[in-house]
């Protein structure tokens, strides 16, 4: 979701966001296990592309490559979408106060835990939109 | 239509659920029949999310696929998806893994060990033959009829 929110420019890329400004992101440690799966629509990045974020639990690889299956089976073409795996940026202190928020209802303790986690997250964060916006541009000039 | 049957590895519920769908077993079936079946206890970990083509109903595909824990997820994400991108959707997801019991799970779990292959099948085969009634409501649901 923070991903995302770097994506959008809701976030600047050269500077780390405050507590503050984490938590007013829409969505932001808002998900409870029953949402998972639902897209969250955060913006439109620069080249006019809708972003939009998803939690997958642990499941992200069988699920998207099954609704990749399904809808080259059923020949529906829902336009280009990229899917971004963002758990490789994950660390444990965002998990434990994901837990303790989202599962166990301990918002109190888990939100400044995930905020934390994400604060030193950040810049892998912003490399890895980076890198998806660069893989993007070359497959645009590719395609071109 | 595509028919889309999904639990966790996608090698018992869902792949009887198939069956069931496509008439090749009844929901009389008994446990002798449900280990017959090709792809039963066949599908591994590894194939998760490769939905398999178990054949055609009235020219609308039914296939089966395993899901790990997203199961759940799989269903809100492909409507989800479909919704936001404005396209109809042209499928029926079916998430079989509510019809799962402790004989399934247990056989299931057992039946990736070589040497206790046979016995785990076997009470995998159990487990889903006691919910086969279950199983059945889902397709008659998924079929409309």
């Amino acid at each position: 979701m923070t991903a995302a929110a770097v994506h959008v420019g809701l976030l600047a890329r050269d500077k780390t966001p405050s507590r503050l400004e984490l938590v007013s992101l829409p969505y932001f440690d808002a998900q409870k296990a029953d949402d998972h799966g639902f897209l969250q629509y955060m913006g439109k990045s620069k080249d006019g592309s809708m972003v939009f974020s998803v939690g997958f639990e642990t499941a992200s690889a069988p699920v998207i490559k099954a609704a990749k299956n399904l809808f080259s089976l059923g020949k529906a073409s829902i336009g280009k979408v990229d899917y971004v795996e963002t758990r490789p940026v994950i660390n444990m202190l965002m998990i434990i106060g994901g837990i303790s928020s989202r599962r166990l209802g301990l918002t109190f303790v888990g939100r400044p835990l995930v905020s934390w986690g994400t604060q030193l997250a950040y810049k892998q964060i912003v490399a890895l939109v980076e890198e998806t916006e660069r893989k993007l541009k070359k497959r645009g000039e590719k395609g071109q | 239509m595509i028919y889309f049957y999904h639990c966790y590895r996608g090698a018992h519920l869902s792949c009887v659920a198939a069956a069931l769908h496509l008439k090749r077993i009844q929901p009389s079936a008994g446990v002798k029949e449900i280990l017959s079946l090709e792809y039963f206890d066949v599908l591994q970990n590894r194939d998760m999310g490769v939905p398999v083509l178990a054949g055609y109903s009235q020219g609308n595909p039914v296939c089966f696929v395993g899901l790990g824990s997203g199961s759940k997820i799989f269903a809100r994400f492909a409507d989800s998806l479909t919704t936001k991108m404005q396209v109809p959707p042209q499928y029926k997801s079916v998430d079989c893994l509510e019809c799962i019991n402790l004989l399934t799970r247990i056989g299931g779990f057992i039946s990736r060990f070589k040497g206790l292959k046979q016995i785990g099948r076997y009470l995998a085969a159990r487990g889903v033959h006691k919910n086969l009634d279950k199983i059945f409501a889902l397709v008659l649901q998924a079929r409309g009829s």
